[in-house]
């Protein structure tokens, strides 16, 4: 931002810019009677106000530019030129002790003024806007009040399994091993509906307990510390296949996992994305294409390794994606594919716990991919 | 039967219904301990120190513990248990509904020497309490009719030392 007042006056005739630069006056310092004492002091006071006034826009432009996040940003600038056209003024008072500028003085004036109008119009109607910005304060109070919520929440979900692991697991138990022992005492004088009553009762008893205890897990995923060593991710699929042989034997899938690299994680909780994935992609195959085919396969990008795991079932309808990672959401009947709608939902908590992301790819009938990363900040190693 | 050969086991839970399961597979796997029971921590602890005394039976050979009862939870027996060199050497083994891994470090740490997640099928039920059998013993020895509190003292800590610190039994029960 150059001086601002030879430029707008750039336009006008010959004759007036001869004119701007003309000083046919007496200099300031003949009103003064050229005594040292009044002009030193008007003198280095009005050079140090223009030195202030020209360093003070400097400081706003650096601000705005750093601190993109701040509103008004018009306002600074118009500030920064109000201030650039003031420390002029007191520049040309300056001069006019000496050389009597006064009509490029009078210029400056003009377009100060102009300037500070032009301030003064846009600062007005952001005066009430300014005023409802909450303060460091409030915003302060606000966070500690969430962060509080949080905590809260934490302790209540902690308190909650707590109670879940026992408060509800003990009535349910007492059914359950009450109806195996009706059954053994009383079976023989039961007709075979009364007998398939209790196989109902038990069955649902035990669906209960498995649904309680994938809850279980699931609140439990927020007790286990995150880990700062890398684990090699090709034992963790190990784990998985381990966990799931019986499944993977009886619907004689065929997995083929490429070499993974390894990622700051615990070990169990990779199993468990894994054995979720790989489960799935195993349950969820297609009767009349023989035997499921999955694949795991890994890609390092900048700062993250991006897992898939893609199968040939039959696929998921893009209108599901979001509702598959939620707890308790089922797209499929319990006949058809059984399993208690925790699974992907455990995946995702353990996946954004560690910062990384899960999606999927699919479509109905044609096999689904489903993709998390993990962020990797580390040396990228293959 | 004669109680004075039988073993002596203690059953500390607040749900008679889980006592009378408990008995019941016992008896299902060949093994009839002569039982006492207390129906919360506080009154085990009082039964203990009564036996510890002399003023009541010797101590028993084995005690089962629930976790969560009213006035005093098992937690609080172990850490008493751990507290009294004279309980030192009787095994306790907590037998609970609560499947906490927490709880489950909490009460190995404290000295129990097994740690038993109450099953929800009564064959299950039966099967978990094998280790208690064990630990109890064979019931068919010939332990002296009512033996002075130093007998029974020196018969039960190989025993109990054995149990506690052995980790394929509790190993046996994580299933």
């Amino acid at each position: 931002m150059t001086d601002p007042a030879p430029a707008s006056q750039a336009a006008a005739p010959e004759g007036w810019w001869d004119q701007l630069w003309s000083s046919s006056f007496m200099p300031h310092g003949c009103c003064y009677n050229w005594q040292p004492g009044i002009i030193w002091s008007h003198v280095i006071s009005d050079a140090i106000i223009f030195l202030a006034y020209y360093s003070i826009p400097l400081i706003l432009f650096a601000f705005v530019r750093k601190r993109r996040d701040i509103p008004f940003n018009a306002i600074f600038i118009i500030f920064g030129v109000f201030i650039l056209a003031c420390g002029t003024t007191h520049l040309l008072d300056v001069i006019d002790v000496y050389v009597p500028l006064y009509r490029l003085a009078a210029a400056v004036k003009i377009v100060t003024a102009i300037v500070s109008i032009a301030a003064v119009w846009m600062l007005v109607p952001v005066l009430p806007q300014a005023l409802a910005l909450p303060s460091l304060k409030t915003t302060n109070a606000r966070l500690e009040s969430l962060t509080g919520d949080l905590r809260r929440s934490n302790a209540e979900l902690e308190q909650f399994a707590y109670i879940a692991s026992h408060d509800l697991q003990e009535p349910l138990r007492m059914i359950s091993v009450h109806l195996d022992l009706l059954s053994r005492s009383h079976g023989a004088r039961l007709d075979d509906k009364g007998r398939s009553h209790i196989d109902v009762a038990t069955a649902g008893a035990e669906r209960m307990r498995q649904l309680i205890s994938s809850l279980l897990a699931f609140a439990r995923i927020d007790q286990i510390p995150t880990a700062t060593e890398a684990v090699d991710a090709n034992l963790a699929v190990a784990d998985a296949l381990q966990n799931l042989a019986e499944q993977i034997a009886q619907s004689r899938a065929e997995i083929a996992c490429d070499p993974l690299p390894r990622v700051p994680m615990e070990r169990g909780q990779l199993t468990l994305i894994f054995q979720n994935l790989i489960s799935n992609a195993v349950k969820f195959g297609r009767a009349d294409s023989g035997p499921p085919q999955v694949a795991v396969r890994a890609a390092a990008r900048d700062g993250e390794v991006v897992f898939s795991v893609q199968d040939n079932g039959i696929g998921i309808d893009p209108a599901h994606f979001a509702r598959i990672f939620l707890i308790f959401q089922r797209i499929h009947d319990r006949k058809t594919f059984a399993g208690s709608g925790i699974g992907l939902a455990s995946v995702k908590k353990v996946v954004e716990r560690h910062g990384g992301r899960i999606w999927v790819e699919s479509r109905p009938g044609a096999g689904a991919t489903f993709h998390f990363s993990i962020p990797d900040h580390r040396e990228a190693a293959p | 039967m004669n109680t004075s050969t039988a073993k002596r086991l203690l059953i500390v839970d607040d749900n008679e219904s889980d006592i009378e399961l408990i008995t019941l597979a016992l008896e299902e796997l060949g093994c009839t301990p002569a039982v006492s029971t207390a129906s919360n921590g506080a009154d085990a602890v009082a039964l203990l120190d009564q036996m510890v005394t002399g003023s009541s039976a010797a101590l028993p050979d084995a005690m089962l513990l629930d976790l969560n009862m009213p006035r005093m939870g098992g937690q609080e027996v172990l850490a008493y248990i751990a507290s009294q060199p004279a309980l030192a050497a009787m095994p306790v083994a907590v037998l609970t509904t609560s499947d906490s891994p927490r709880d489950r470090a909490t009460c190995l740490q404290l000295g129990a020497c097994l740690y038993i997640v109450k099953a929800y099928r009564l064959a299950e039920f039966v099967a978990s309490l094998k280790p208690i059998v064990e630990l109890l013993g064979p019931a068919t020895g010939t332990p002296p009719p009512n033996p002075p509190q130093g007998g029974s003292a020196t018969a039960t800590p190989m025993q109990a030392s054995a149990a506690r610190t052995d980790p394929p039994r509790i190993e046996r029960t994580r299933t």
